[in-house]
């Protein structure tokens, strides 16, 4: 009896020190994570599972909220071609206020800035024009074109922050801090959706580290089984009491488009 | 081409109805403009003030996995008070086919090239529709085909374009500076074949980075006419447009960085050359400020204002609307030519324009074949449907 427990000795021994050695193995990584570096995976991954749809058509309502109670729509229809490595073109048609019918915005971000050109009908000429800085109002929105930008991963610094339930949903906090000088923002704190990662919230500080605005980002739907894509996205400036509710329909996506459908003669007959 | 307000209506009747109901794409635009010119035009014929109405209608079907399209663009002009800027003519009215990396166009279209501000210099496919005025940029359709080829190092466009049209003299905008009339009707050409000449252009276009450039090369009927003094039949001195056969070489090139836009257009051709360039500053998204120079060989003998002039001007933008000045100033003898224009949007479907020039300085020092710039200030108002 005593023999055959010796004898088992050595293997229990290793099965626990291979016990061991697995949970360090596991374990390690996780302790050694720091909040940086989870804010940092958390990121990529909700970019991840952004990317990949190739190309993306959609319709889109503006309605800008002044504080002074005016109120303004556009309608308008986009197009998305990504650049695997490099961003992505986007191409926006007006469609109303009928005035501004068939004018239509290329914009071509790269990693390193953005190029746009302009169509106007009334002149029958695709303009390049100088691209609109980050901080600008996308047009008379409290969007910025930082804003509405392709949110390249590369250009932030993460932080997770903390992890909290919003409105029922448990959700990763993450701080984001722009990297290039131009931005607008000090940083951005995110609220991703743990199990699908979809962005539910963005608060923005100005660079005096003031709240400026806030997007609620709601009615997600699941496209192609892959991509969530919202239908409401809301923007409240605090400290102008301004807002503006972008509406998402007719998402589409994989539609076969090409360079050709992002090119400068492609706006002039977007429409 | 129809020219007139004698081609029966019912053609842009027919092209409004179709458009509304067709399964392709209809717009329409209507507008009322009331010009009122602050001078007398030495002309007993030419009122100071002119009332018209505007009907634009454009309708697109596409097919054929959107590689087929049919575009139709009207546009009708009817004067209220006299007929003079009456006129009816097709911006747009072709078929295009769209191939991988080919393009063919066919029928009545309107091209437009170039960067500056402050004129057109690089433009040429289109004549002038001069019935719309000296500052708008309005060109009549031109019967062409066109073959474009896209591929990496830029887009080369071949342009066939078989029938000249005419520049239509009447009216305000067509009085020269030297106040003697053009008889538009009696034009001569340099080819015998008259307007028939087929005339071609070569258009390539490429943009690097920063830099957007074209080179356009043109042999044909030169759409800017020359003036011979003649004698009409009560044996009063007129100008006979003459319009030249030319080759040309023109070139369009822009640089543009996030806050500084450069830009040149050159052209020259048999006897002149003609240079525009400049800068354009961006301090905010919707404010432009513009400097710029226009420089032409021809000196006295130039068709227009602007043969050594330099030009200031500005261009904003708001939510509902946007406005833009220009001050055009002589370097020689230090005229000026000053324009305004304002734009408010009413709603969803309405628009008012305010706009408006003044020309101030000695006239005997302008070019006399130079069109006069008589002062005058017009207000539209635009309906969409």
């Amino acid at each position: 009896m005593c023999d055959r427990i010796r004898n088992q000795l050595p293997s229990w021994r290793i099965l626990i020190s291979i016990n061991v050695v697995l949970h360090l193995l596991t374990a390690l990584p996780v302790i050694a994570q720091t909040a940086e570096e989870r804010g940092r995976t958390i990121a990529q991954e909700a970019y991840r599972r952004d990317s990949g749809f190739h190309d993306m058509t959609a319709q889109l309502t503006m309605v800008i909220h002044r504080a002074n109670g005016r109120e303004r729509t556009w309608e308008m229809r986009t197009k998305v071609l990504e650049v695997p490595g490099d961003g992505s073109k986007t191409v926006i048609m007006f469609d109303s206020p009928l005035d501004l019918r068939g004018t239509a915005l290329l914009t071509v971000d790269h990693r390193t800035g953005s190029d746009q050109w302009l169509y106007l009908p009334a002149f029958r000429r695709v303009k390049r024009i100088a691209s609109a800085s980050q901080t600008e109002s996308f047009m008379g929105s409290e969007f910025s074109y930082e804003d509405i930008r392709s949110q390249m991963f590369e250009n932030y610094r993460y932080r997770l922050v903390g992890e909290e339930a919003l409105d029922g949903r448990d959700a990763f906090i993450v701080e984001r801090v722009p990297l290039n000088a131009a931005s607008g923002y000090s940083r951005q704190i995110v609220w991703f959706d743990t199990h699908t990662y979809r962005t539910l919230r963005v608060d923005y500080y100005d660079r005096s580290e003031q709240l400026v605005k806030t997007l609620t980002i709601s009615g997600y739907r699941l496209y192609l089984g892959r991509f969530w894509r919202p239908d409401t996205m809301l923007m409240v400036n605090h400290q102008t009491d301004a807002s503006t509710m972008l509406r998402w329909r007719d998402y589409a996506f994989e539609t076969g488009l090409t360079d050709r459908d992002f090119d400068r003669r492609s706006l002039t007959s977007a429409n | 081409m129809p020219r007139s307000g004698r081609v029966p209506s019912v053609v842009l009747l027919l092209v409004v109805s179709w458009a509304s109901t067709a399964a392709g794409q209809g717009w329409a635009e209507s507008a009322m403009e009331t010009r009122a010119f602050l001078d007398r035009s030495g002309r007993g014929d030419l009122s100071r003030l002119e009332t018209s109405l505007v009907l634009r209608a454009r309708y697109r079907h596409g097919w054929d996995k959107r590689s087929q399209r049919i575009s139709v663009e009207a546009f009708w002009r009817i004067g209220l008070d006299n007929d003079r800027r009456t006129h009816l003519d097709f911006r747009e009215l072709n078929w295009e086919k769209r191939w991988s990396n080919f393009e063919l166009r066919a029928g009545v279209g309107t091209v437009s090239w170039g960067v500056i501000e402050s004129a057109s210099i690089v433009d040429l496919i289109n004549q002038r529709d001069l019935l719309e005025g000296l500052d708008k940029r309005a060109k009549l359709g031109q019967p062409m085909v066109r073959l474009s080829w896209i591929e990496r190092w830029g887009v080369v466009e071949i342009f066939m374009l078989p029938w000249f049209r005419e520049r239509v003299f009447k009216g305000r905008d067509a009085l020269l500076r030297a106040g003697v009339p053009v008889a538009g009707d009696t034009a001569v050409f340099g080819s015998g074949a008259g307007p028939r000449h087929l005339d071609w252009a070569v258009h390539w276009t490429h943009a690097v980075g920063p830099f957007d450039f074209g080179v356009v090369l043109f042999s044909g009927t030169n759409r800017d006419p020359r003036f011979i003094e003649a004698r009409d039949d009560n044996a009063q001195t007129v100008f006979i447009p003459k319009y030249d056969r030319v080759r040309q070489v023109g070139t369009h090139a822009q640089w543009t960085t996030s806050r500084w836009l450069w830009k040149l257009e050159t052209m020259t051709r048999t006897g002149q050359t003609t240079v525009g360039g400049g800068v354009e500053y961006v301090p905010v998204g919707f404010l432009s400020v513009f400097v710029e120079y226009l420089y032409d060989s021809r000196g006295s003998e130039a068709t227009t204002l602007f043969e050594d002039d330099f030009f200031l001007g500005a261009r904003l933008h708001w939510l509902d609307g946007d406005a833009g000045v220009g001050t055009y100033i002589d370097r020689a003898n230090g005229n000026m030519l000053f324009t305004a224009e304002g734009t408010r949007r009413f709603g969803d479907r309405w628009t008012v324009t305010l706009a408006g020039h003044l020309y101030g300085g000695s006239t005997t020092a302008d070019p006399p074949y130079s069109p006069r710039w008589d002062n005058r200030v017009s207000l539209t108002v635009r309906r969409f449907f």
